[in-house]
């Protein structure tokens, strides 16, 4: 990863939000306060970023066409390259504590209907605009703390299709009816992949499928659950897949042995 | 902490569900290791449709303990490999509402009461008995196909009664009729690979990021693959799709008929029409004594002077189009070399006239030649998961019978009643009611001629999506001898209104099949129990024509006297499957397929055997059998080399012309002016329509935590210059009325789409806040499908409406 790495000084620091701030084409804001107990969905609650009108990183509806898609977007994460410089470095030796990930596990949950569905966001997004998700979670960053995480599964881009807030974008306005109760209930989380003795290498609990990244969530940002060995890149040299997990075909093939 | 508490629950629910159940998928029976099991957290996976749009995506449903806990993209799935929507990733959560339906109900003094499944069954049957020909069967394009069958029989082979339509009435039927007045038969030519090849996608009034969601990503997520398609969206509003697309075109609402007819002018004018494509397969076709669905034949210089008027200029006053931009498109149709798809949904369908623009742009491509080559053709889609599969292929419309028929002709009446074998005359030669006429005869009073007064509602919800509810709904309430049958799964504003509402058993509940927009036929297996005493639709019907056979119903006998169902088990035994409790002895969706398959070869639809689909991910029809014992699916109709049916050495051979000489159509079908306008007193446009999040009436989606709470109310998309116009702040409430009603809700400036100037959008999924009591119910005269996407409207802010 390249991009600058100086100490976020005052100036610096005034261009990163200038940054976020014009991804806001997409993001309305991004900038978190205090963690409260999340609600359902994981709303974090946020405080609007500054609308700056004269950055000229987010074209308007007219402008479309005049840039094309790819050089927005590259020009947006250019800008936020500092933001990612602020990701901690992963290091051997810092693996997540069983508070850290007892907390995470929960977070997750409560941002997913079940274990391997799609999250919810837990910030505001632009209703109507073309979809800046990957300014942020192509590589992922960090503001004041909080981490945008990496996007697990390559190629995909119109991210609201499957992530939504779960917020209503009206709310405070108009008359909502109480919520109907559920009985569904999910899947929990995957938890420990399988160890055939101890110190072995632990199996890859959950399916593969659309979680390509392995640092998305075990990476430096991951929290509860960033690996204690983040120098290593090829994951599934040691952790093994578990196929039945994967859907993949199952032919009927003729035994060798007579 | 209560969170915790409730995943140490499930998991020891997990753990018992895993000791209990040491069985895997569904089709092997294999058992599994422990290893595994573990691994697995005791959840068994197998396959199934996806219970929402017509899209058609398959998903892994993942079941412990006799319930759905997980859901997951089927990545052996042609059509969504392994990706889903927001709706798809949630399907599982829509069976698990608690307030589910899970006893009859009927209505005493007022009030619903729980009654016996028995009860229930007898009083439908005495009610039809008494009066066979006061009976209706409002149906579904989420019915299942064998659902939809056995209603169909029920009805035209049994009471000899053809009122039996569906509620695709109102999304589809307009392209049905564009797509038998072009080429005499019914459903698209090609398929969903034409995504993957187009280099230009047109989008005609469709936002598919919303209501397609997986089709929209297979388009734009070739972008990120480094290849290069041009997105076009021809749109009266802008949406999420637009921010994705090259071009917008905003066009007058009903105007998309003056920009085909501009392309069509252009391609003439210019002599960038395919000479060779039209001379070999088309003819031309005019409506000399208004709207009619097969017309005349007229020739080529009477098609060429109706376009004359078309210019560039005049199609830009029509349709507020800049000239340069029809232009542009025709630009795109002169070039042989692009490959062009056309795609449209609601927006080209529910339109007064719906069949006259269906056939328009079916002529773009055809007189263009950009057709029947991969990615370079038209597609309708559909907003139903079973609209082709069950309305449109087994005909439960009013005129129609299974594979293509239709009840006016003696020869596809004989024809049937022999596959049937019921006496002959025993099928009805008139149409019954469509949809709109159905609701208005039941809503007539009797003593006025309104001869509907049982209507039976299956698996819709029209007390919500029928336009102009205080016309075609409503009524009826008021009156004592109207009685409405409704079987659903939740609470509806149909079954609030209904006199007896039966529960039903939804999607993984039961077994089914569907047929998706590209002639895809599905098959999936009841996976899990349905809640209490809900029980499938085709249950019901069964039981009530067993019923109705037990009191002697003449209809309910074949010519041999015997009931018009028959069930056998391996053995040829009859099994009595009309009882509940022996309902799941044998397959009984598989044995109405195999019957019903028979009317599949009459017109070139044919269907393979049940078990193909069993292991398949849906199969394209024609699927017909190889020498080798395979069966093979189809791709592009009338080509050959994908055709089986195209005679060798053709190319390319509408074979069901309606001509009777192997060509398509070109119609003669001009501009024509909506029926409501704006004017002083109601100066915007309201259009309706859906949201991501939410299928159609938001049944089953609202009751989804995350998505009711993304999206848990209708508004109205106000213009950001008719707001300040009209002094409204967004969020405020405001009051839209037409001439036919009024609803308070909401304004959204700058939401989730963004209408122009002059006109305003609300979504249909919220029960509370009903735009069907505004819309229009004036329909194609020739599909009969309402035009829900325009009529006048005035908007004020509550305070000046004083409430």
């Amino acid at each position: 990863m390249t991009g600058p790495s100086t100490e976020p000084g005052s100036e610096r620091r005034w261009l990163q939000m200038l940054a976020v701030a014009a991804v806001s084409g997409a993001l309305i804001g991004f900038i978190v306060e205090t963690r409260h107990a999340p609600e359902p969905g994981g709303f974090a609650e946020v405080r609007p970023a500054q609308h700056i009108a004269d950055v000229p990183l987010a074209p308007t509806q007219d402008g479309m066409g005049a840039l094309r898609r790819a050089a927005r977007v590259e020009r947006h994460v250019a800008g936020l390259a500092s933001l990612r410089a602020q990701i901690p470095a992963m290091a051997d030796g810092e693996g997540a504590t069983a508070d850290e990930r007892r907390a995470t596990v929960e977070e997750r949950a409560m941002r997913r209907a079940y274990d391997g569905a799609p999250p919810t966001v837990p910030h505001p997004v632009d209703q109507l605009d073309y979809p800046s998700c990957v300014a942020c979670h192509a590589e992922g960053l960090m503001v004041e703390g909080r981490g945008a995480a990496v996007i697990s599964h390559e190629g995909l881009t119109s991210c609201l299709q499957c992530h939504v807030v779960m917020r209503d974008p009206l709310e405070g306005r108009g008359d909502v009816a109480p919520d109907f109760e559920s009985d569904f209930r999910p899947l929990e989380s995957a938890g420990h992949g399988h160890t055939a003795w101890a110190g072995a290498p632990p199996t890859i609990p959950h399916p593969t499928t659309m979680r390509e990244r392995c640092d998305s969530c075990h990476g430096s940002l991951g929290e509860g659950l960033r690996t204690r060995h983040g120098g290593r890149q090829s994951c599934d040299q040691c952790h093994a897949r578990t196929s039945s997990l994967d859907q993949r075909p199952r032919m009927d093939l003729p035994s060798l042995i007579p | 902490m209560e969170r915790r508490e409730f995943i140490k629950m499930t998991a020891m629910a997990a753990a018992t569900a895993a000791a209990s159940r040491i069985v895997g998928a569904h089709a092997d029976g294999d058992a599994v290791d422990p290893d595994v099991m573990a691994q697995t957290r005791g959840v068994s996976w197998d396959k199934a449709p996806c219970r929402f749009c017509g899209t058609g995506c398959h998903v892994q449903v993942g079941t412990r303990g006799g319930r759905v806990v997980a859901i997951a993209g089927d990545r052996l799935a042609p059509v969504n490999k392994g990706l889903l929507c927001v709706k798809g990733y949630h399907v599982g959560l829509a069976l698990y509402g608690r307030d589910r339906l899970t006893t009859p109900l009927l209505k005493r003094d007022g009030v619903q009461v729980p009654i016996s499944w028995d009860e229930a069954i007898d009083i439908v049957a005495q009610r039809v008995h008494r009066n066979p020909a006061g009976f209706a069967f409002y149906g579904s394009g989420q019915w299942t196909i064998p659902e939809g069958y056995i209603a169909q029989k029920m009805m035209k082979g049994g009471l000899g009664n053809n009122h039996i339509d569906p509620n695709a009435r109102l999304c589809m039927a307009s392209a049905v009729t564009g797509f038998i007045s072009t080429y005499g038969v019914d459903e698209p030519a090609s398929c969903y690979d034409d995504l993957d090849a187009a280099d230009v996608v047109i989008l005609w009034g469709n936002n598919p990021a919303e209501m397609h969601p997986i089709l929209f990503s297979r388009i734009v997520d070739r972008r990120s693959r480094g290849e290069e398609v041009v997105l076009i969206d021809i749109g009266t509003r802008r949406t999420r799709t637009t921010a994705f697309a090259d071009h917008y075109l905003e066009f007058n609402p009903q105007s998309d008929m003056a920009i085909a007819n501009g392309i069509m002018h252009l391609l003439m004018r210019e002599g960038t029409w395919n000479e060779e494509f039209v001379e070999a397969h088309c003819n031309f076709r005019l409506e000399p004594d208004g709207p009619s669905l097969k017309g005349e034949a007229t020739d080529f210089d009477t098609f060429k002077a109706h376009l004359e008027e078309y210019t560039p200029k005049r199609v830009e006053a029509i349709s507020g189009v800049p000239a340069s931009q029809v232009r542009m498109l025709a630009g795109l149709f002169a070039d042989p070399d692009l490959k062009i798809t056309s795609l449209w949904c609601m927006g080209m369908n529910q339109h007064t006239r719906g069949t006259g623009i269906n056939r328009l742009v079916h002529g773009v491509h055809l007189l263009s030649g950009h057709w029947g080559r991969e990615g370079d053709g038209p597609q309708s889609l559909t907003g139903q998961p079973s609209a082709c599969g069950t309305a449109r292929e087994v005909g439960t419309l009013a005129h129609a019978l299974p594979g293509g028929r239709v009840v006016m002709k003696e020869a596809h009446r004989r024809q049937s009643e022999e596959i049937w074998n019921v006496p002959e005359g025993r099928i009805n030669a008139t149409p019954g009611y469509h949809t709109v006429k159905m609701w208005e005869q039941f809503s007539q009073p009797t003593a006025d001629g309104g001869d509907i007064d049982t209507l039976y509602v299956q698996v819709t919800n029209p007390g919500q999506s029928l336009p102009n509810l205080n016309r075609l709904f409503n009524p009826s309430r008021e009156q004592a001898d109207k009685f409405l049958i409704v079987s659903d799964v939740y609470p509806t504003a149909t079954t609030r209104a209904a006199d007896l509402v039966l529960p039903a058993a939804m999607w993984v509940e039961k077994n089914g099949m569907f047929g998706n927009s590209e002639r895809r036929t599905q098959q999936w297996f009841k996976q899990i129990d349905p809640p209490g005493q809900a029980r499938d639709d085709l249950w019901q019907t069964l039981a009530i024509c067993r019923r109705l056979f037990e009191l002697g119903n003449e209809g309910m006998k074949d010519k041999d006297g015997r009931f018009l169902f028959r069930f056998e088990d391996e053995a040829g035994n009859e099994v009595p499957s009309w009882r509940w409790d022996r309902f799941y002895d044998v397959n009984v969706d598989e044995q109405l397929f195999e019957e019903y398959r028979r009317f599949t070869t009459l017109k070139h639809k044919d269907l393979a055997p049940y078990s193909e689909y069993v292991a398949a991910r849906g199969m394209r029809w024609p699927v017909t059998e190889q020498p080798d014992g395979r069966w093979k699916e189809t791709r592009y109709r009338f080509v050959e080399g994908e055709d089986p049916y195209v005679e060798e050495g053709k190319g390319i051979q509408f074979y069901h012309s309606i001509t009777d000489d192997d060509k398509a159509m070109l119609w003669v079908q001009p501009y024509e002016a909506p029926p409501e306008m704006p004017d002083e007193d109601f100066p915007l446009w309201l259009c309706t329509g859906r949201v991501l999040e939410h299928w159609h009436t938001g049944t089953m989606t609202m009751r989804i935590p995350q998505l009711r709470r993304a999206m848990p109310q209708a508004y109205v998309e106000v213009n950001r210059n008719d707001a300040r116009r009209l002094g409204i702040r967004d969020g405020e409430p405001v009051v839209v009325e037409t001439r036919r009603g009024q609803l308070e809700l909401p304004a959204w400036i700058d939401g989730r789409g963004k209408p122009p100037e002059g006109s305003v959008f609300i979504p249909f999924f919220d029960e509370r806040l009903l735009v069907n009591d505004l819309t229009l119910h004036d329909f194609c005269p020739i599909s009969k499908e309402p035009d829900y996407k325009k009529c006048a409207a005035r908007i004020v802010p509550r305070r000046e409406a004083g409430s």
